[in-house]
This record gives structure tokens, sequence and C-alpha cells, in this order.
């Protein structure tokens, strides 16, 4: 997943988790946890930014990782194991939101956290009115086009969908959140008119 | 090029951008959005905005308060969920066929399943000719949800639809169907206007 200009790495990476996989289908538990580590942070954030919820985020970590260990047989060593596991995480997340809507907001306040933090958390803001509006498709589009970086085809596989409607979804989300956040079209007064 | 012809240019380049911004589009992709960008100004501002977006999505997306991986305590919890190798019964069609006979005696058999299952050799129950089963379709819309509505009454018009907020659920009765007919099947839905996706979700045996 992420930029194909990052070819040779990329795939020399692809193929150490497909091995990795591999050794988990053999009930290798050192294998799983290498993958844990690996895809924690990614998936984290993944839900967490889905759910606003880090008890909820946690359990979906826990939950995608615990359907890796139970179904790796079900790998087709054709894809890649990055759109395999965020294949899981999508459903387990889609689930997730059709049971509940979750609103926790993180007890994080602004002066507590360092300068670097700062501008992160203050878009997070801009940026959280915006997406909140958004259908939850849309939103989990946004996620894995532009924090996840994947390309089209990879959305579709892991959302299940046709390249056609994948790019026909981020249309919209982006008429929407132009609509949503009209200072989207003129960033420099964003922080004035938000 | 016509009117027609700029117009669909217009469209599929407007279409791209999200991924040229993230830069995973093919070359000869990205040969043909940067063309039309030099003569097309709501794409550069359409290009702008998403570029915004992505910044701030990404920013917002790294905010550096993940947890500690708390591999120890995961492993742990592996204990009651041992890989799932293939079972034993997995090539052996008579015990298969003897399960489902048992199942369809003693009544009704429900399979739910939370996601699509990515091998199809576990997705079918039985492949027994002349047995109806009732199929359990999720079908996710795109377009004008009514419009897809009536679409899919008119090509099903003894299926039932439930309807939610949601996704629909569409239940078909019909002769049990292999993994690849089924498939064919959704993919036909799927071909409706304004059907975004269509997947089977549950499995239903009528009692004999």
């Amino acid at each position: 997943m992420t930029n194909r200009r990052l070819d040779r790495t990329q795939h020399d990476s692809d193929a150490d988790e497909a091995g990795l996989l591999r050794e988990v289908v053999e009930g290798d538990r050192d294998a799983l946890a290498a993958l844990y580590r690996l895809y924690h942070t990614p998936l984290f954030r993944f839900a967490f930014r889905l759910t606003n919820s880090y008890g909820t985020a946690e359990e979906l970590v826990n939950d995608v990782m615990l359907a890796v260990w139970k179904n790796a047989h079900q790998f087709r060593h054709g894809s890649k194991v990055s759109t395999w596991i965020f294949g899981i995480a999508y459903r387990q997340c889609m689930s997730c939101l059709r049971r509940k809507r979750v609103t926790i907001v993180p007890d994080v306040r602004i002066d507590q956290i360092a300068d670097s933090a700062r501008d992160a958390i203050e878009d997070s803001q801009w940026i959280e009115r915006g997406l909140a509006e958004l259908p939850d498709e849309q939103r989990v589009s946004m996620l894995l086009v532009f924090y996840l970086g994947c390309s089209y085809g990879e959305v579709a596989e892991i959302t299940g969908c046709k390249e056609a409607t994948v790019k026909t979804r981020m249309f919209h989300a982006r008429r929407k959140l132009r609509s949503n956040l009209p200072s989207l079209a003129d960033p420099v007064n964003r922080e004035v008119k938000s | 090029m016509n009117q027609a012809g700029r117009a669909r240019d217009h469209r599929a380049v407007e279409l791209l951008l999200p991924w040229y911004v993230n830069e995973t589009l093919e070359e000869h992709e990205v040969q043909s959005v940067e063309a039309h960008l030099q003569h097309c100004a709501d794409c550069r501002n359409a290009l702008r905005e998403l570029n915004a977006l992505s910044g701030a999505i990404k920013r917002t997306s790294a905010t550096p308060l993940v947890p500690d991986a708390p591999v120890d305590a995961f492993l742990k919890s592996l204990d009651e969920a041992q890989p799932q190798r293939r079972p034993a019964w997995y090539n052996n069609w008579s015990a298969i066929a003897a399960s489902l006979l048992a199942l369809v005696a003693a009544g009704v058999l429900y399979v739910a399943l939370d996601r699509p299952i990515a091998n199809p050799d576990f997705r079918t129950v039985t492949q027994a000719e002349g047995v109806q089963i009732s199929y359990v379709f999720e079908v996710e819309y795109s377009g004008d949800v009514e419009q897809s509505r009536r679409a899919l009454a008119e090509t099903l018009p003894g299926a039932m639809l439930m309807q939610s907020s949601g996704e629909d659920r569409i239940i078909v009765t019909m002769d049990s169907r292999t993994v690849s007919e089924l498939d064919a099947f959704a993919a036909s839905l799927q071909r409706i206007d304004g059907i975004a996706r269509v997947a089977l979700v549950g499995v239903q045996l009528p009692v004999d």
C-alpha cells in the first residue's frame, strides 16, 4: 500500500509480510507478534479516526489481529498483506459503526501537548468538523486514500467495491467537504473563518 | 477534441485527482492529469483543496497519541483461538452432504456472516441440485436509493427486500448455486444503476 514510486523497498516488505503470514498459518506466535507490532499503529490510527474512541480502537486492533490469526490460511498470495489486513479492519470498523455511533472524545488539552503536536490538534479540530458530516463510506475512503496512501484499486479491494464507485465516492466526499468547510477553498484564511 | 470529448476528459481527470495527490497513479494517468491541469482552472482548484485535505488528514492521523502495542496481552488472549487450518472434512463431499441432510432434517439453518469470506470455497453450503435455498445479500447504494430499489424489485420479482437506513438486505430463494454462480449473480445485480455493492451475507435452508 502506499506510493508506487517506493516500489523496491515496498516489494521486499510485502514479501516479508507474506512470509510472516505463512508462518502464522503454521501456528507461529512469534510471526503473529511481528505482524502485530508492524500493524498496531496504522490499524489503531485508522480505527481511532473512524470511531473516535481509544478503547474501541484498541479493541478493533485486537479483533483484526485475532482474525488474522484465525484466517491467515485464507490469504491469497496474489494480494498484498496490507490490503488484506486493512480489508479485515474495514469490515470490522464498518460493523462497529453500524452497531453504535461512538462519540467519546480523547481527553487531551491543547496546552498539555508538545508544540509539534499542537498544529495537528488544530488541524484535527478543523478537519473533524468536516469529516464528521460525511457518510461512513466516504470518510473511510478519505482515510484510505490520504492517510494510508491506497491506490484506487486497493481501496476497491479493501472495501469490496468497483473502482468506479471508489472514484465517485471520493468525488462526492470532496464536494461535501467543500460545502461543509468553505475555508477549504481558501486555506490561507482557514483559522480566521473556522 | 470536441466539447463532449473535453467534458469526458475533465470528468475522468477530476475523478483521478485524489490519487494524483497521493502519488499512486500509473505513469500514463499522471501524464493525462498534468496535461489537463495546464488548461483547467477548476481542476487546479480541486487539486488545491485535495492537497489541503490530504495534509490535514495526514497530520491529524499521525498525532502521536497511540498507546504502546500490547503484544504480550494480545498473545495471552490467543489461547482460546488457534489458527483455523482447513478442516479434515473439507475435501469430503459425502460428509458435507450427510451434515447438510442432518441440518435440513433438524429445521432451518441460518448462516450469518459478519463479512464476506475471502476464500470462496467456504462460501457455499451445498452444491446439491433441486434444493431451494434462500440467499441473503447485503445491498449498498451509490445513487438514487429509491430508484435502485425499484430496479431491484423489477429484476427480482419474487425477492424480499428488507429496507434500512444503511444497507438493505435482499432475500432471494432459488435453486442451490455454486460459489461462482453466486458471485456472477451478485455481479449482475451490481450492474444495476445506483447499486455500489452486493455481497452474500447469509444462507437459509428451508425445512424439508
